[in-house]
């Protein structure tokens, strides 16, 4: 489990990088989905390797802010500025 | 048994998302970007979270996660759409070679 956990906190670390060398505003918008969607799988497995069950409920604000920031910003970029 | 199949299991999805990276570098434009990024990510998701409920058993904690489970298959789709949406009504075009 440790190994696992290990292999997806690499894998955030190069999809990350999409972030900051990204040529246009919706790559760096795209990246920054992927690293959420890493993160949220990183929190679950260490729940279960702990065996806790508050630290599910972390994953699970987690998710509904990171839905909640992003369909913002892109509504936001799509009015150029005007909201 | 269980406990080797639940492993199983979450390498296979760590295999899937790994493909998905590695399809984030390799392509040069944004479409083919976003469409490999976010379907092979939803699969590795899925795979890790039958893992972890199958590692598990029948608990309290297995329904949590296949509550998150479920949110997620919804959440994942709406935020590329809506993504790939912004991109195509603020007029990113594909440049022809």
């Amino acid at each position: 489990m440790q190994i696992a956990i290990t292999l997806l906190i690499i894998l955030l670390m190069f999809s990350a990088l999409r972030i900051m060398m990204g040529p246009t505003l919706w790559d760096r918008m795209l990246g920054v989905n992927m690293v959420a969607s890493k993160l949220m799988m990183v929190i679950i497995l260490y729940a279960s390797l702990k065996k806790q069950n508050f630290i599910l409920d972390i994953a699970l604000i987690y998710a509904l802010l990171g839905f909640i920031g992003i369909i913002f910003m892109s509504i936001y970029i799509q009015g150029k500025g005007r909201y | 048994m269980v406990q080797t199949i639940g492993m199983v299991f979450i390498y296979v999805g760590i295999g899937f998302i790994t493909f998905g990276v590695i399809g984030l570098y390799r392509f040069n434009h944004f479409y083919p970007r976003i469409l490999v990024a976010s379907k092979i990510d939803t699969v590795g998701f899925i795979n890790v979270m039958i893992g972890v409920i199958l590692r598990n058993g029948f608990s309290a904690f297995s329904l949590k996660v296949a509550l998150i489970l479920i949110l997620s298959l919804f959440i994942n789709p709406l935020i590329t759409h809506s993504i790939a949406r912004s991109a195509y009504n603020s007029g990113y075009k594909i440049r022809k070679e």
